[in-house]
């Protein structure tokens, strides 16, 4: 099937979307947890698993172009190894697609339609994305396109009605807790950042390929400073509370006032976030898509749309009915995420490499 | 083909038509809550007061009718969820506490802690964490939501702006929540006052003559519990050492001059030095301010330099002596570090912190606090000498 390719722009709006759609509401409070007023700090290390997946993934897109990892990790591994390898991709890009939609399902929920069915959001909410992700990469990249901009627009502004709020003491004493309370901080959001890992399956989409490796490392560079600009608002307008709010972002939005004329912002400023949401849902259901398309060979992508979509409908439904609300995603972005991300974005594409590299090399001496 | 689009657009059409309006809730049928007041009942319950606004249409300031803009109901209850739903059995509109401006507690319900009561207005959606808290000394929060209030058409911002004077403290639940959270710091909380002073005179009917609210100072909170109360005068040294202070005014008696002098302040900068030695702890605090003379009582002619220096020395000594008092009522009194000190020490001295922090309510007493105010006259306002005096050298003295 012939797909849509994507502009840089649009590949550099999706990988950023991607990582902060959800990302951006609670973002404050997991290093904060670790690292209190230095979660910044933590912010800053993260992306280096990020450089790092980014690194690889486009070296060894430049050794098989036009393919996905999925392809490449069976002509790299062999078919049998290469099981285990697509297995976990599938079940990585599964997860975390139900907890996605999950935890956007409740954040509408719980900002705008209490009375409504958890069932119902969710229904819509996968409606869309997953027509979306059936209409193709294209779609996604264009909506990006549109989106991304007034995303911009509304943070900057939520930063400057902020700054009357800032107590620049709260960020005081810095570096207090030391190195290895900063390095666990960075563990969450160093999980988020490995999410880049999408690009191992989008590189392909891209109209230039061999551009892949800048315009991923500017979508690192976006996401970073948004992380940043995010954890640092929260901190110096809630201090300590950071810690404690579910969506920290999300009640700084909720406290910020323009001049004590303007307040209550939030049903102007959430619906842009709610939107990014649903890109990044979308995104993740269609490379999810494309994986289960590459893995059972199966030649046109959309026919498989639809049962993965309802496969995460169930999932979202189902997995987390023992244990209720927010608290099953909290646990599992605290101890889950980061390792899930590590071993998907970094060790497994690490491997590949190498054992790609071994093998080319000692080809090569053995043709010489 | 053609058939089926234009079904389908008609399906969406029809579709578009009925979003939004569910859930719909007009105004006509709202209550609008914009000021709640809590207190503690003898028997362990809390009763929680709300007052409403009463929608009326813009009329002109010359027929002000005795028609309040407001009334207040209350309800008592397990918890402040239970007395709301009690509050809603009283009333047929929905309550609507999205809009709510101010929260006033009792004295009797702060003495006994807010633990209890605060985590209600974290957790609900409609709760907005930038509400004012106030206390109300010597007062149950019901009757000072009750009085009558002249010449402002949302009861509720008298309160706020009653506090954003010099001589008080604004402090939303954040904020409030957020310095009761840090390490080394307490929180303190704006009180309200009832003036129950009659009126002598020929206009005993005007609103002077009715008790009516006046600022009292702040609340000063240890483990959100309410220990007692700056009076204004407190507050404002309290104010002059944490926050920059301007449009404040300070009135000095000068000897020399046989008379009182008011400057007002122009802008101020403060600054906390701790030096922590040992077990030795001992604070500075700076005060800077530059102010102009606004009211001259006295003889002297303030355009002479020597006059101006000795008005800033007696400015400094005087700041100096009331922000050291209000200190020192923290410290033996209340043995509540309202300032801040232990967080500026943890700000200097994370390492030795970590051995402090836990026993910080016995270190705060034991720390020696230096004031040192400087304040200097840099204006004299329109005029040089008071207009109607003649013109003499050689005044001073």
């Amino acid at each position: 099937m012939k797909t849509e390719k994507l502009t840089q722009w649009q590949f550099v709006i999706m990988i950023s979307i991607s990582v902060l759609g959800t990302e951006i509401f609670n973002i404050a409070a997991f290093p904060a947890q670790f690292a209190g007023q230095d979660a910044w700090i933590s912010v800053l290390i993260a992306p280096i698993t990020s450089f790092w997946c980014i690194a690889v993934c486009t070296a060894l897109a430049r050794r098989y172009p036009d393919m996905t990892i999925i392809e490449y990790s069976r002509s790299i591994l062999g078919s049998w190894v290469s099981t285990l390898v697509e297995a976990y991709y599938l079940c990585f890009l599964f997860v975390y697609a139900t907890v996605i939609s999950k935890a956007l399902a409740d954040l509408i929920a719980m900002i705008s339609h209490q009375l409504t069915p958890h069932a119902i959001i969710l229904l819509m909410l996968l409606a869309v994305c997953g027509t979306a992700a059936w209409c193709g990469i294209g779609v996604i990249g264009r909506c990006g396109e549109i989106i991304f901009p007034i995303m911009i627009v509304i943070a900057t502004m939520i930063l400057l009605i902020s700054i009357r709020d800032w107590n620049v003491t709260y960020l005081q004493p810095v570096a207090e807790k030391g190195l290895p309370s900063i390095l666990r901080g960075a563990s969450v959001p160093s999980g988020w950042l490995g999410e880049t890992v999408l690009i191992a399956f989008l590189i392909p989409f891209l109209n230039q390929p061999g551009q892949a490796r800048k315009a991923s490392y500017y979508s690192t560079l976006i996401i970073t400073v948004f992380m940043l600009k995010t954890v640092l608002i929260c901190t110096l307008a809630e201090g300590p509370l950071v810690t404690k709010f579910p969506f920290p972002y999300a009640a700084l939005i909720r406290y910020i006032s323009l001049g004590d004329m303007l307040e209550r912002l939030d049903p102007v400023f959430f619906p842009i976030w709610v939107s990014v949401g649903f890109i990044k849902l979308a995104t993740f259901l269609f490379v999810a898509c494309l994986c289960v398309s590459r893995i059972s060979r199966v030649k046109n992508q959309r026919t498989i749309t639809l049962p993965v979509v309802l496969l995460v409908f169930a999932g979202t439904t189902g997995i987390m009915k023992d244990a209720p609300g927010m608290d099953a995603i909290l646990q599992f972005y605290v101890y889950t995420f980061p390792v899930a991300s590590f071993v998907a974005a970094n060790a497994i594409p690490t491997v590949l490499l190498v054992v790609d590299w071994t093998y080319s090399r000692r080809r090569a001496l053995h043709e010489a | 083909m053609k058939r089926r689009n234009t079904a389908a657009a008609a399906v969406i059409a029809c579709l578009l038509m009925m979003t939004g309006c569910w859930d719909r809730k007009e105004v006509k049928d709202l209550a609008i809550v914009t000021a709640s007041g809590l207190d503690l009942n003898k028997d362990g319950t809390l009763t929680q007061s709300v007052q409403i606004v009463i929608p009326t249409p813009m009329q002109s300031s010359g027929s002000s009718s005795d028609a309040k803009s407001f009334f207040v109901i209350a309800a008592e209850g397990k918890t402040l969820a239970d007395s709301r739903q009690r509050l809603q059995e009283k009333i047929h509109l929905k309550l609507y506490y999205s809009h709510r401006r101010v929260i006033i507690i009792g004295e009797r319900m702060a003495r006994h802690g807010l633990e209890s009561v605060f985590d209600s207005f974290h957790r609900e959606m409609d709760m907005r964490m930038r509400n004012m808290v106030f206390v109300a000394k010597g007062a149950a929060a019901e009757s000072l939501l009750n009085y009558p209030v002249a010449l402002e058409a949302i009861p509720a911002d008298q309160f706020k702006n009653l506090h954003k004077q010099p001589a008080g403290r604004a402090t939303t639940i954040m904020n409030f929540d957020a310095t009761a959270a840090t390490e080394g710091i307490e929180p303190t909380m704006g009180a309200f006052e009832v003036i129950q002073k009659q009126a002598s005179g020929p206009s005993a009917s005007s609103t002077g003559a009715e008790p009516h609210i006046k600022l009292y100072g702040v609340g000063v909170f240890k483990e959100l519990k309410l220990l007692g109360f700056f009076n204004d005068e407190e507050t404002r040294a309290m104010n002059w050492a944490t926050k920059n202070m301007a449009g404040s005014f300070l009135t000095v008696y000068v000897p020399q001059g046989n008379g009182n002098v008011s400057v007002q302040i122009l802008k101020s900068k403060h600054g906390f030095h701790p030096l922590v030695k040992g077990n030795r702890i001992t604070m500075g605090v700076s005060v800077q301010s530059e102010c102009e003379l606004i009211e001259n009582g006295t003889k002297l002619d303030f355009s002479e330099p020597a006059n101006v220096k000795l008005l800033n020395a007696l400015l400094s000594s005087q700041l100096t002596q009331s922000i050291a008092a209000t200190v020192k009522k923290s410290q033996r009194l209340y043995k509540a570090d309202v300032f801040g000190f232990g967080r500026s020490v943890h700000a200097a001295y994370p390492s030795e912190w970590k051995r402090l922090s836990a026993a910080w309510a016995n270190v705060y007493p034991e720390v020696e606090v230096t004031v040192r105010a400087k304040t200097s006259v840099i204006g004299t306002g329109y005029v040089k000498l008071p207009l109607h005096r003649k013109e003499t050298k050689g005044d001073v003295e």
